[in-house]
């Protein structure tokens, strides 16, 4: 296949959009060029999630090399804690929840288990399904074992991603495409060339170089005037904290969220405000008395995203995958969920208007789910999904793996919904019984972190290149 | 919202044809009978449709959720196994093809089978075999063959599953038996008028005898009718007949067959089909056709011609009009079966229909109210389903290449958006892609497609540096493997006197193709 693919960009988008499709691609014959446009380096850190083993397998690497090399850290999900809104309501003690990738309970496959969990708790004095879960009482903890590969019971309990040094990312990934042969090329001006049916036919780099295209991956975020909503992000570093638990740790605040992200060494805090309803300054004052001096910097994210992502023989990557880039998202999923969805369906001609149909019908579905998830961080029943919620304790089936249903559950349960009805699938199952069987489910998961070291050890392992799960 | 409840749930089921049954089967299994009371009220008088005799795998976890046992089930009702759908005559006059309830071929190098496949084809080699031929569920049907599915993924024979033809009047006898076990109440009796609410809620049901009957919830099972949907609560039908024109059959029973083929049979005629569903004391026969193409003793006679056993009965005229319920939930009343829609049975899909319904109904039970937000996601889920199973049946009409005027009008009737696209982006890639909610994965549309001749012009990008013979030897390899495992598996009947051992069978998923979790 003499196959040509220009990725355009800067920073992680072009990086995972290179190594992605390098790694893909290369094996097949196709020739990939990214040419690098300015831009600011990058600072800060990524969250991922489970997602990230998949990337790992198809780049044919390990996720322990990724996390030595972007010096990370483990994480199981988020810790959320909301004291402004509880205070409010009036609730004694700051509220506190977590949000885990693993699902409750004991096996991935028990039906009903989160609505049977959810009507016990109803009868009793303490409230959340934590103590059900062996994500958040590891994360809580500040315990964590990588769950070794025969115990699948564990990896579905435990599933998690990292937290990584987004530079230390980038140059690991650009390394890596560079072994795959991505010929990578600086280009501070280029335009591209159409041809008279549509499609562009070459980049033009402002050295007068041109690259002929067969396929074009444009991962720059939006450029020229931000029009239509935007949010401004703060972000930084701060050495003198640890790792700390396996977790990202989200706390409410006046204006939205921050978000804390642990490192190997030290840690990345981020925050996001709406410019229009909330001063830089206020912003920045509460974060100085609340956090210290710390080095804050900024960027902007455009909120509205187009509907097409694919058109012609163009994927426009860098301004949808923006639009999700929220403290509380981050854009690497849905960056490689387009990728790889784009690969899954890789046609060998320029214009294929129902695929690129198909693609980006699957892109809106795949940002209504994430942006009903972080709608509902605000604004819970004004979703469908809040609603069903609600009233059955079920979310919807989803059409695209952008949220898990145990992430829209728990943070759903987190936000104060009690479902109102109770599962009639349990009817059945005497109160005793379903009491006896937690209780016995939740002395199991006790042990099984009683056993486990703590984060930071695991950590040290894996960083020093030691096998990484002792025995459960 | 609506209706408030009363401290004993009652919850009266109109209709005892297999929707009536089998709702009543799953309900009186998860609702407590302390809380709960369970009405059955149908019309002997009135009877059943009485055909429905071709299930998917799916109604293997149906029997097990509601706890009866597959070998009871099986001597019960006269069951034979299935493992797929013959379509002759589909596309072209000459075309024979299966739809397996199984996987074509391994993925290769990452990429789809059916790529490669097509990509040998354009090669012309000279060994390649038919699609289905690398389907191990395909080659037992065709020998017919017949072991269990093995539960382990890694096993060439995970990757098929195995459903059941049935005598449908049957299995409504052994699931009242089987509910009436469970102190299910049961009567016999016409309801000639329905009694609301102000507020437009079901309240009660006027029997023929001066009786009234009230409820809570009411589940309209009353077929066609849609006595309580319908009739009462005017929900509002689509009617999609301009994508699927067939409105008419007639069904008759024949002879058993001694040798019970492990397949349905359905046969393309002038302007239909006809079925052939062997069971183990008779076959069962019908044709579905278009009463604008052909009229009703034409149809009767080509039925008769068609049977390949002496017939037992005269043939009996159904009508339809294929289409949707708008809402099958409104009010306090849940449509379930042919009374919230009926799509024609060319793919055995009406009974799963009534399963699924019956699973969303229990998931979203109604408390002391009947709210907005259950009827809603309940009506939502049941849309997607109908709609998915319905691009798919549409499929098999609009490929085709035959000369009679009811087929041309199908090769050039418009199709829904849905299905189009699905259509073009196949065409251009050779690319198919998933549904997350929905019965037919891209294993089904390929066996259709590439069974009715439809090819895509361009396929993955991918393929142009392989070497041909490399991956034809591979091919050839793999389909020798599949034959010799076919050639040792015991014959249908065989398998059918042998397999006699409750519990002896693979746990049920909930899946067309076995145990792999890849579509
Ligand atoms: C030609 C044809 C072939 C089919 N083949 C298949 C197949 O192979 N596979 C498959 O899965 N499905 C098939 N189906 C569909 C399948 O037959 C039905 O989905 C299934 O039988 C369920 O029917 P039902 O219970 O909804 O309706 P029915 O069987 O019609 O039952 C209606 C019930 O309501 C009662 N009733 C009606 N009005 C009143 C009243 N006023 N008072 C009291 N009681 C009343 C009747 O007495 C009866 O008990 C086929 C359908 C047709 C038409």
């Amino acid at each position: 296949m003499n196959m040509q693919i220009v990725i355009l960009g800067q920073g992680l988008w072009l990086q995972v959009a290179a190594a992605l499709v390098a790694s893909q691609l290369r094996p097949w014959g196709v020739r990939c060029t990214a040419v690098e446009v300015p831009g600011e380096p990058e600072p800060g850190s990524v969250a991922s999630g489970p997602e990230l083993h998949g990337l790992c397998r198809l780049l044919g690497q390990s996720w322990q090399e990724l996390l030595l090399k972007a010096r990370g850290s483990f994480n199981l999900g988020t810790d959320y804690r909301d004291a402004l809104t509880h205070q409010a309501a009036g609730a004694a003690g700051p509220a506190r929840w977590f949000v885990p990738f693993g699902h409750l309970g004991l096996k991935s496959e028990a039906a009903e288990f989160a609505q049977g969990l959810f009507s016990y708790l109803a009868g009793q004095a303490e409230q959340g399904p934590e103590p059900y879960c062996l994500a958040a009482l590891a994360a809580w903890q500040g315990k964590f074992a990588v769950p070794p590969a025969n115990r699948t019971d564990l990896r579905d309990m435990l599933d998690f991603g990292l937290h990584l040094d987004r530079q230390g990312l980038c140059a690991w990934l650009r390394r890596f495409s560079e072994r795959q042969g991505v010929r990578f090329v600086a280009a501070d001006a280029l335009f591209s060339a159409q041809t008279a049916q549509g499609p562009i036919a070459s980049v033009q780099l402002a050295g007068g170089e041109s690259l002929p295209v067969d396929f074009c991956l444009d991962c720059r975020p939006r450029t020229g005037v931000k029009s239509g909503a935007v949010m401004l992000q703060l972000f930084a570093g701060d050495p003198q904290q640890g790792p700390g638990k396996p977790c990202t740790s989200a706390e409410r605040v006046p204006w939205g969220w921050l978000v804390r992200h642990p490192l190997a060494n030290g840690c990345v805090w981020q925050t996001e405000f709406d410019p229009q309803v909330q001063k830089r300054d206020q912003v920045q004052a509460w974060l100085d008395g609340n956090l210290g001096a710390l080095d804050w910097q900024l960027r902007s994210r455009q909120t509205s995203s187009p509907d097409e992502v694919w058109t012609g023989n163009c994927l426009q990557l860098g301004p949808v995958v923006e639009t999700l880039d929220s403290p509380l998202l981050g854009a690497m999923g849905p960056l490689q969920a387009l990728l790889v969805s784009w690969l899954d369906m890789l046609p060998n001609q320029a214009s294929c208007p129902a695929t690129a149909r198909l693609f980006n019908g699957y892109w809106q579905q795949y940002r209504e789910e994430l942006n009903t998830y972080l709608t509902l961080h605000e604004t819970p029943l004004e979703t469908h999904t809040g609603r069903l919620f609600a009233r059955l304790g079920r979310v919807p089936t989803a059409e695209t793996d952008a949220v898990r249903p145990v992430q829209l559950m728990t943070m759903l349960y987190g936000l104060g919904l009690r479902p109102e009805l109770p599962s009639r699938l349990l009817l059945d199952n005497e109160p005793a019984q379903v009491g006896a069987a937690l209780a016995q489910i939740r002395r199991r998961l006790d042990t099984l972190v009683t056993n486990m070291p703590s984060h930071a050890q695991t950590l040290a392992r894996c960083l020093d290149g030691r096998p990484a799960h002792p025995s459960y | 919202m609506t209706a408030a409840l009363v401290e004993r749930q009652r919850i009266v089921i109109l209709g005892g044809g297999t929707a009536g049954w089998m709702t009543a089967a799953a309900l009186s299994k998860y609702l407590p009978a302390a809380r709960f009371s369970i009405q059955v009220i149908e019309s002997t008088q009135i009877g059943t449709v009485g055909v429905g005799e071709a299930t998917i795998p799916h109604i293997r976890q149906f029997n097990q959720w509601i706890g009866l046992d597959e070998t009871e089930f099986i001597r019960a009702v006269g069951a034979t196994y299935k493992l797929a759908i013959r379509f002759s005559g589909w596309g072209e006059a000459e075309a024979d093809y299966y739809h397996p309830f199984g996987l074509s071929g391994e993925d290769l190098n990452g990429l789809p089978f059916h790529q490669y496949w097509l990509w040998l084809r354009q090669h012309q080699q000279s060994d390649l075999k038919a699609f289905g031929d690398y389907s191990l569920a395909v080659l037992m049907a065709q020998n017919n063959r017949f072991r269990y599915p093995s539960a382990d993924p890694r096993e060439a024979c995970s990757a098929f599953n195995y459903a059941f033809h049935m005598d449908a009047t049957l299995y409504a006898q052994l699931l009242r038996r089987h509910c009436l076990a469970r102190g299910v109440q049961w009567l016999d009796a016409r309801v000639a008028a329905v009694h609301q609410h102000a507020s437009g809620d079901i309240r009660a049901l006027q029997l023929e005898d001066g009786r009234q009957l009230a409820g809570d919830l009411f589940i309209d099972c009353t077929g066609f009718a849609g006595v309580l949907i319908e009739q009462t609560l005017r929900a509002g039908y689509d009617n999609w007949q301009h994508w699927l024109p067939c409105d008419r059959a007639l069904a008759v029973p024949s002879q058993p067959d001694p040798t019970p083929p492990v397949y349905t049979h359905a046969l393309a005629t002038a302007a239909g089909w006809q079925w052939r569903i062997p069971l183990q004391h008779r076959t069962g026969n019908g044709l579905v056709y278009a009463s604008a193409y052909l009229d009703d003793a034409q149809a009767s006679e080509l039925l008769l011609a068609g049977l390949q056993e002496q017939a037992l009965d005269e043939p009996r005229p159904l009508r339809f009009v294929t289409g949707r319920r708008r809402q099958s939930w409104l009010k306090n009343c849940v449509a379930i079966g042919l009374s919230s829609g009926f799509l024609e049975p060319l793919e055995s899909t009406s009974l799963y229909l009534i399963q699924v319904a019956i699973q969303q109904l229990l998931a979203c039970f109604p408390g002391d109210t009947v709210s907005e937000v259950e009827r809603d996601h309940f009506n939502r889920s049941m849309e997607l389903e109908y709609q998915r199973v319905r691009d798919f049946l549409i499929l098999h009409y609009k490929l085709n290449h035959r000369p009679e005027l009811f087929w041309r009008h199908c090769a050039t009737m418009p199709i829904p958006d849905s299905l189009a696209q699905r259509l073009v982006m196949y065409r251009e890639t050779g690319h198919l892609l998933e549904y997350r909610q929905g019965l037919f994965q891209p294993a089904s549309w390929l066996a259709v497609m590439l069974g009715q001749g439809c090819y895509p012009e361009r396929l993955d990008a991918r393929l142009d540096n392989q070497r041909p013979d490399a991956v034809a030897e591979w091919l050839t390899g793999y389909q020798q493997q599949l034959q010799s495992l076919t050639h040792q598996m015991p014959l249908h009947s065989q398998a059918l006197q042998s397999n006699q051992h409750p519990g002896s069978q693979p746990p049920a998923v909930q899946s067309l193709y076995g145990y792999r979790s890849r579509p």
